[in-house]
Parts: C-alpha cells; structure tokens; sequence
C-alpha cells in the first residue's frame, strides 16, 4: 500500500521495446482545436483571448475591443508565419509581461504547423 | 464559429499508420484507438473530451461513485457550497469555454462578507485594524490587513516577467518561504501571520518561496474586471458531469484501478471488480496519493519523485446559519483568525434569507482533527467556534464536514512544492513512462486550480496524440 512497485530493469527492458515508430506531426487543425480553440475563436467572439481568424491580415494587436496587454501592443507589425511561431515558441520573451498563459510546450514542428494553418484562416 | 474538423483526415493520416506499428494480435486495442483515464476529474475528464473528440475509443475509470474528483459540490446543504474547488478566475479559458459548450450555466458568486480578526486571542473589528493594540505589525506595515500580507511579495516578484516558475535559473535561489520572507525584509508579525492561514504549505518553513511568487504572480498580472471570479451557478461540480455526460462511453464508477501493467503493445489495468480493460495507452489523471494507490512500474527516479511530493491539508467544517447574528455586535461576518479555527467564511445564500459558513482550517493545524472520529472532529471545532461567535450558536447548523487529507482519492486539497522541490520534481512527475502519461493539477504550467487540472488534460491529450501519431 501507498508504494510504487520499483521495478527499475523492468521498466528500462520495457522501454527498449518498439513501440510505435514516430509518426506524422500533429496537424495544425488538430493543434488549434486542442491547445487554442478554448481561448480564441476564429469568428468574431471573444473568449479570454482575442478572435484568430484573418489574423494574416492584422496588425498585431489589432482586434477592435479586445483588451490587449500593453506588452504585446508595443511589438507592433503585422503577423506573420515568422513572428506567429516565435510568439507561440515563447509569450513571454516576444512580450514580456504579456497575459496570455500557454504553457503547454509545443514541439518546433508542431509550432510551425499551428502557425502556417492560422495564416491561412480567412 | 471554428470550421468543422476533420476528423476523419486525421485519423486516416495518423491511427491507421499506427495499425500498422502496433502489431498486438488484439483486434479491439490493437487498432491505436483505445485510451484508457483513470480518474474521473477534471483532468482526465478532459483528457477523454478531447481523445474522443478526435475519434478515439476512451474509457473513463473512477474509484469513487461520483465524477468531479476535488471538485465536490455538497449538494444535500442548503446553497451547494463547494467542498472542492470553488474558484473560476476570468482567464480561465478552457474552463469558461467548456462550460459555454456544453450549456453549463455560470455566474459571479454572491460576496463572501468582509472578515474581522482574531489575533492572539484578541478580537479586532476591521475598521480597529491599523490602530489595534492587538495589531502585532510594526509601524509602516499596521494598515496591511492579515490576509493581504502575502500580496506584497508582489513588489518583488521575478514571476511577473516569466512564468518559468522552476526553471533552474529561477530555481537557485529558491529557499524555505519563512527565511524567503525575512531577506525580503518582512517583519517576523507578519511572517507569523502569513504562516497562520498559508496555503500553499503545510508549514511556512516547508514552502517554497518560489511557489508563493507563483500564485502571486498569477494574481499580479490580472487587474480589474479580469479579477472577477465566476462559479457554475447550482455547484461547480455541474461542470465535471456534463463533460462525463458527453463521452461515448459512460464513465465507470465505484472501480478502482489496482494495478495497470504495459507491454510493448498496450496496457493493462486490473480493476477491484476484477475486470480488466485493455488500452493502446493509460491517461493517468489523479492526485499523487491516489496514484501511489495503484500497483505500477516507473522508472525510479519519477518513483522516488512522488513519493515526497506533499500535499496541502484541508479541513472544512460547512454550517448553516438562520440570522445575521454579527450585525448586532458590529461584526462583519467573517472571520481571520491566527489560531487554531483557521479563517471562517460568511457568505448569503441567493434567494434565502440564510448564509452559508464554512470554517476553513489548513496546514498542520489539521493534524489533530485528521486523527478524530467525525462527531469528535465537529464538535472540536464547533466548541472553539462557540467560543469565538457565542451568538452564533443558537442559529448555526453543522451541515458537512470535509476532510480532504483523509480521503484516500485525494490524500489533500492540493499539491505543494517544497523548497526547490520543483526544480525537478515538477517535470519528472508529468513525464511519459512508456505508454503511461499524467495528469492531474499538480502536473499543469500555466495555471493551478480549476484551470491547471483543465490546462494537464490537454497538454496529456497532446502527448497521447503524438504518441498515436
């Protein structure tokens, strides 16, 4: 009761078993249905974070009425795939202080493909 | 509105390339669509939404008879207060999302009434504050009320520019919260204080400082309206239920997991009812002391990891009060204290004439009463409450009492770090032991809470994706 079974040589033989060879990456839509949907929508709506879709058209910081941090605001530009993946990469070095909280590390792959499927929402 | 998914693109791109490497002679697990979650919270609740969503077979084994894990809203008292979590912050986006998707209905809490103090045993009225002679603070910080003392940690804060909150950079300079607080040159009354009601510890001097900077940075960088709370308007765990509700499968209840084994094709658990359920993967989404219930291989470095993580001790004693006894004696409804009672909170119930009290007691003061039957344990408590509001006595009812360190599903309200503890122990006890994944609060980044058990279930489900991918 209460203890793990510590079975060390077991575990490592088991690891050392194939399992699944690495697949395809995780698709873009799937990204944003998973890890984006519950805080951006790609309409109109505002949820915590702002609306995504058209964001290939925006300036950063740019959605009418959203109450963007003064952080993100300052990066100034319009998006692009570039500066989406380095947004996504790491919030908090592309705008210090910023109030968007993801945490859930994507791997680079997966980054450049949520980034490209947004740019190309209309 | 977002755009249909395509959901069976998915799948012809990802699973049935992983039919092909699976290779288990087992038809009905072997096709890389079963997902095995054990635990009904939050987090495996969102776990299973999302592996479903994305056309997975998922099923959900619970231990207990009821879906919501530390989400327990105790409906059979009068205003369904919340004996689990009861705070839903405004930028907790998968929480108010999924509650707009599945119709749960939301709304802001009725105010929890202002708090007097009870300091060294001398009772102070909260105007009295910075002028009490009971006020142990010295000069420049007596304005400070007991339950703010905390929030000056903010002027200070290196978590309000990152929130790699155990980064080893940060990490190294980790130290226990009392001595933390001291070199920050907060006056020992006011460590005392914050020590009295921390939660975020046990004791002041099992707590690490860096934690405390991340539940006040959390804090720090909302302002305004971002700071209004929200809670699901008939009791929080409404929000559990209707995410089971929506799964393929009904979630299994009242079985608990005794072991889950792996091979290089699947898993296996072994259920109390004897039945076994065979999955390409386990979601693991439980508190460590319930997961430390159940017979598993790790590796032994993450073994060893969670063994001596802690969690926070709760116990709650919930009444029901029949008048505003308070307004009489010039008292504001609740109450701070420093002693044994912990902090008692007064809030009206809507549309009733009658409030709800919980008395709130935590950290190592919980110790004796964990040990006491529950008559003792509520009359315990009721007799020091008695003593504190004599005029309570004859309008209070003692509705429920939850103990959260007792409960073996839970084993405590929440986790709680260690001085430098997170360094390593954080990423080590969310890390991917073969086909085993995890969840649970104490696994999530960004957030704690509601929303961190939210925040672990996606980040779980990511990990299940690509593995299956």
């Amino acid at each position: 009761m209460n203890s793990f079974k510590r079975r060390a040589r077991e575990f490592a033989l088991l690891c050392a078993l194939p399992v699944f060879a690495e697949g395809a990456p995780l698709s873009g839509e799937l990204l944003f249905d998973v890890a984006c949907r519950a805080c951006h929508s790609l309409g109109a709506d505002h949820r915590v974070g702002p609306p995504l879709g058209g964001i290939a058209r925006r300036e950063v910081g740019s959605v009418e009425g959203y109450p963007y941090s003064e952080a993100l605001m300052a990066t100034g530009g319009n998006w692009t795939v570039a500066s989406l993946a380095a947004w996504l990469t790491d919030p908090d070095r592309f705008a210090p202080n910023t109030t968007m909280k993801y945490n859930n590390e994507l791997t680079a792959t997966e980054i450049q493909e949520l980034s490209e499927w947004l740019m190309a929402q209309p | 509105m977002t755009t249909p998914l395509s959901r069976r693109r998915f799948l012809q791109a990802s699973i049935v390339s992983a039919i092909g490497g699976a290779n288990t002679g087992k038809a009905e697990t072997g096709s890389g669509k079963k997902i095995l979650v054990v635990g009904a919270g939050l987090a495996g609740l969102n776990a299973a939404s999302i592996m479903t969503r994305w056309g997975f077979d998922v099923e959900v084994i619970e231990a207990r008879n009821r879906v919501g894990g530390r989400l327990w809203t105790l409906d059979h008292v009068p205003g369904n207060p919340e004996g689990g979590g009861n705070v839903i912050g405004a930028d907790y986006g998968r929480t108010l999302f999924t509650a707009q998707s599945l119709g749960v209905p939301l709304r802001t809490p009725p105010a929890t009434l202002p708090s007097d103090y009870l300091i060294g045993g001398q009772r102070i009225l909260r105007p009295n504050w910075p002028s009490a002679v009971a006020n142990p603070l010295p000069e420049s910080w007596r304005g400070v009320t007991p339950e703010r003392l905390l929030g000056k940690l903010n002027q200070n804060n290196p978590l309000l520019e990152t929130r790699r909150w155990h980064d080893p950079s940060l990490m190294a300079d980790d130290k226990p919260a009392d001595k933390g607080l001291k070199a920050l040159g907060f006056p020992e009354a006011a460590i005392q204080l914050i020590s009295a009601n921390n939660s975020y510890g046990n004791r002041l001097e099992d707590t690490s400082l860096m934690a405390l900077y991340r539940v006040l940075g959390e804090f720090g960088r909302l302002s305004g309206p971002a700071l209004a709370l929200k809670e699901v308007t008939t009791g929080n765990m409404r929000l559990p239920e209707a995410m089971a509700n929506q799964l393929k499968r009904p979630v299994s209840l009242g079985d608990p997991v005794l072991r889950v084994t792996q091979s290089a094709s699947g898993v296996s658990a072994l259920l109390a009812s004897g039945r076994s359920v065979e999955a390409d993967l386990a979601i693991l989404a439980l508190p460590i002391p319930a997961l430390k219930r159940i017979e598993l291989s790790l590796p032994e470095a993450q073994a060893d990891v969670l063994q001596h993580i802690a969690y926070h001790k709760v116990v709650q004693l919930h009444c029901i009060v029949e008048a505003p006894y308070w307004r009489e004696y010039g008292e504001s409804g609740s109450w701070w204290t420093d002693g044994p009672l912990g902090r008692l909170f007064m809030r009206p119930i809507p549309g009733d004439h009658r409030h709800n009290l919980t008395v709130w007691i935590n950290g190592n003061d919980c110790d004796r009463l964990n040990t006491m039957n529950e008559p003792d344990c509520e009359a315990a408590i009721t007799t020091a409450l008695w003593k504190l509001v004599p005029a309570a006595r004859e309008v209070t009812t003692v509705a429920a009492l939850v103990r959260w360190q007792p409960d073996i599903y839970a084993g405590g309200s929440w986790a709680i770090w260690a001085p430098g503890q997170a360094n390593k122990a954080h990423e080590l006890a969310r890390a991917p032991a073969g086909r085993l994944f995890f969840a649970g609060e104490h696994t999530a980044e960004a957030y704690r809470g509601i929303e961190g058990a939210m925040e672990s279930g996606e980040r779980v489900a990511l990990e299940a994706l690509r593995f299956l991918s």
